[in-house]
């Protein structure tokens, strides 16, 4: 892996990108597939990871002008090299992430049938945007490009309960009615998380050759340190379900804080995983296959 | 198949030139440019292209004039 300062500058702004864009995408789906109390998604918060989610991912097209420059901070305003970046599958996934935000941003501004057509609009989109580049984007069958988006949505609606569920236990909802709702959120996740992690095994078994890629290669190595942050976030969220919601439904002491604690972590470990995606689909290389 | 963005050419002195690519632009396997005549030395080629699932790649190739 080779680091440079343009390099390092995408992988932020793509870190950005990621956390941002699926906190927006998933707080859409949580609050359709979940309907919580509104006062748990504050209406501003979604507009602002929306917009921070739109410029992290359009600051991508002249931090990747700047990255093939490579001739300073007035490298990345070479209108020749912009053109082709903008033509390239960097333009098209930045261009569909973009529109899909504006998208999921007018949709806020509607209630009921109408705000979920066009969230659900809005989130497919973006979800397409990740497939036009990347080492998955290239590869047949096609089917790989459904598995990611399935993978992605899995992810979104994970992360979209965070914020809410972190809000419910500080206070903002009685014990029992936090409980309930983690407990709504967990029958759907079981379920989710069990075809995100199929679906991330089935293109894990893509992008490498054979198995021992993941041991003998830079890059399956980085994706072994991702599936193994994985299984941790797994193991947390089984503590939630099968211990913290259980005691929070019958007002344990300290549940709701152990609950906020083991939330907090969670983020914490996702953001890890976004870092190490940042950097897969940076600075490394995919194994030759043979 | 890639798509060239940048050659610079870069002398012993480290003078810098950036070849002209306007008419290399189409994604192919191999791209072969031509440059001015080279005095004798030592130059470095240093190449940047854009893969077909939008990867910057990046290289340099070292080699002497005679």
């Amino acid at each position: 892996m080779a680091f440079d300062v343009w390099s390092i500058s995408i992988i932020i702004f793509k870190f950005i990108s990621y956390a941002a864009t699926l906190l927006s995408a998933g707080s859409f789906l949580f609050a359709v597939i979940l309907k919580p109390n509104a006062k748990l998604s504050p209406k501003s918060w979604n507009i602002l990871a929306i917009v921070l989610a739109i410029l992290a991912s359009f600051l991508l097209i002249p931090l990747n002008v700047g990255l093939f420059n490579d001739d300073g901070f007035s490298g990345m305003f070479d209108f020749e090299i912009f053109k082709i970046v903008i033509d390239s599958p960097i333009g098209d996934s930045t261009l569909y992430r973009i529109l899909g935000l504006i998208i999921l941003l007018v949709g806020l501004h509607f209630t009921g049938i109408l705000h979920n057509f066009i969230g659900a609009i809005a989130v497919l989109i973006i979800s397409w945007s990740f497939t036009q580049i990347g080492h998955l984007s290239n590869i047949e069958p096609s089917l790989i490009k459904l598995l990611l988006i399935l993978h992605l949505l899995g992810v979104a609606y994970w992360i979209g309960a965070f914020i809410p569920l972190y809000r419910a236990a500080n206070g903002l909802l009685p014990d029992e009615e936090t409980a309930d709702l983690a407990h709504r959120f967990g029958q759907w996740a079981v379920y989710i998380v069990i075809g995100l992690f199929i679906a991330g095994l089935i293109m894990a078994f893509n992008l490498l050759a054979s198995p021992s890629q993941l041991f003998s290669t830079e890059y399956g190595r980085t994706l072994g340190f991702k599936i193994l942050i994985f299984f941790a976030l797994l193991g947390l969220a089984a503590l939630n379900k099968l211990r913290l919601v259980p005691a929070l439904k019958t007002s344990q002491p300290n549940a709701a804080k152990r609950l906020r604690q083991s939330i907090m972590l969670e983020s914490l470990l996702v953001a890890t995983i976004f870092i190490i995606t940042a950097i897969l689909t940076t600075v490394t290389q995919l194994p030759a296959h043979h | 198949m890639t798509k060239l963005v940048k050659i610079t050419v870069e002398t012993e002195a480290g003078e810098k030139t950036d070849l002209d690519l306007s008419n290399h632009r189409a994604p192919q396997l191999e791209h072969i440019i031509k440059s001015e005549p080279l005095s004798a030395g030592h130059y470095v080629v240093y190449w940047r292209a854009l893969s077909d699932d939008g990867h910057p790649i990046k290289g340099s190739i070292p080699f002497k004039v005679r």
